[in-house]
């Protein structure tokens, strides 16, 4: 086969959201996040094995780490060109929990969430009204907003202030391209021409709780209604931290995708239908190592616009409908 | 119903249980609370009664030095007891010959600066 014709056929491959038991927007969200675990670099080494099994020292050779890597590289691979996304989503889950079980380090709250993620997309079954992915969806972010709910500093804005004195001091949390301590221009510029006292992060506080827990809820009772809440608040923990915050960012994201109605390989985001290559174009230009600094904080007050002036239209078309 | 959705419902019941448990214990694994406290914190060891450097400290625990804030501090953006399971974790697989003492003194919060101290003695923790 010409090289060509490869590339050809591993995009068609890489679009298509075919499965026998995945729905389309599934396949979507699972390829979307593998991309992104690929392009950001997470396939990482396991650095010790102070898990559940310390005793597994074989983790520390240098050879272990060569496996560990070409596994995830290949099993990734697959779930993004085979079409038994299912199945090789559940073999990548498995790498992930055998990370975590004998490595400490190895284990974040993100990847956490990502395992979990393909572990309910292995899980679904065709035709079933249940769909795990989104009442996984649905406990991440009831849990995120309980927790804060239920903490005294995140109720008060102490958590908040702080982490804005933290950022201020370092730069930009993570991103993509491994880029860490960055001067947070924006925020520094925000902040000092807002001066905010304790009642500001107290009340942007209240709003992070109100927007992780409507998302829960809007997930259940209103799945189309959950994008905009869950893009807002992944947009501001950008923009804030100038970070994608790990996976985080990209999973909080991918609620859009999974809420989207879709026909093929086209997709259907409030007013627009766009085809599936775009997401995933997009979604590649949002994973790779140029996304951090001002591209990245640029590219997530754009996303953060369009998310407005499509709930906008879509406010104004329900409203035409109803009278 | 099939199995493996029986499976998928129970492998989300598990996370609400463990969510639901939460304040019960110090645990995060679950419980979907990325960024509900972070800490600027410093680590003092002593092996006998030889005082680690900071390079030596990190290197023994692994520790993440992408936050360190020029003062020899470095920053958890999740639960200090992270940080204290790293540490109690490796010291109870090394099981030193030599008493080891560790001192981690961290803000949380920007709260005020609080003390975690623990010791090894020789041979106690031993399998």
């Amino acid at each position: 086969m010409r090289p060509d014709q490869l590339i050809r056929t591993a995009w068609a491959r890489l679009v298509s959201l075919e499965s026998p038991t995945l729905q389309p927007t599934e396949v979507l969200v699972v390829k979307t996040l593998t991309l992104s675990w690929l392009m950001t670099m997470h396939v990482g080494l396991i650095a010790e094995p102070t898990g559940l099994w310390p005793e597994w020292t074989f983790a520390q050779k240098a050879a272990f780490g060569t496996v560990w890597i070409s596994a995830q590289v290949f099993v990734s691979a697959a779930v993004l060109l085979s079409r038994r996304t299912a199945l090789a989503s559940g073999l990548m889950a498995a790498l992930l929990f055998i990370g975590f079980a004998i490595s400490r380090p190895y284990h974040a709250n993100n990847r956490l969430f990502f395992a979990c993620v393909l572990t309910c997309a292995a899980l679904s079954s065709a035709g079933s009204r249940f769909r795990p992915l989104r009442w996984q969806y649905v406990l991440l972010f009831l849990g995120s907003g309980l927790d804060k709910l239920f903490n005294d500093d995140w109720r008060s804005g102490r958590f908040l202030s702080n982490l804005a004195d933290h950022v201020l001091t370092f730069g930009s949390l993570w991103a993509p391209g491994n880029r860490v301590g960055d001067p947070n221009v924006w925020l520094h510029a925000a902040l000092d021409a807002l001066t905010p006292g304790l009642s500001f992060w107290t009340a942007l506080s209240a709003a992070v709780i109100v927007a992780e827990l409507g998302t829960a809820l809007l997930l259940i009772i209103r799945p189309g209604f959950a994008t905009l809440p869950a893009v807002m608040l992944m947009c501001g923990i950008g923009m804030f931290g100038q970070s994608s915050m790990g996976m985080f960012v990209y999973l909080g994201l991918s609620t859009v995708l999974l809420t989207a109605q879709s026909s093929g390989t086209q997709l259907r985001f409030s007013t627009r239908t766009v085809n599936a290559s775009v997401v995933f174009a997009v979604w590649a230009v949002m994973s790779g190592p140029w996304f951090h600094g001002w591209v990245l904080q640029v590219g997530f007050v754009v996303i953060a616009a369009v998310t407005m002036v499509l709930a906008a239209q879509s406010l104004r078309r329900n409203r035409a409908v109803a009278a | 119903m099939k199995f493996r959705t029986w499976l998928a419902a129970g492998f989300l019941l598990f996370q609400m249980g463990f969510l639901a448990s939460r304040p019960l214990h110090h645990t995060y694994y679950w419980a979907w609370a990325p960024f509900h406290e972070a800490a600027w914190y410093s680590i003092h060891v002593t092996v006998g009664d030889v005082a680690l450097s900071n390079d030596e400290i990190r290197a023994r625990y692994h520790l993440k030095t992408w936050f360190e804030n020029g003062r020899g501090e470095l920053w958890q953006s999740n639960a200090m007891w992270w940080v204290f399971r790293a540490v109690a974790q490796t010291e109870e697989r090394l099981h030193a010959d030599k008493t080891v003492t560790v001192e981690i003194q961290y803000r949380l919060n920007g709260a005020p600066a609080t003390t975690w101290k623990h010791t090894w003695i020789k041979g106690d923790d031993a399998p």
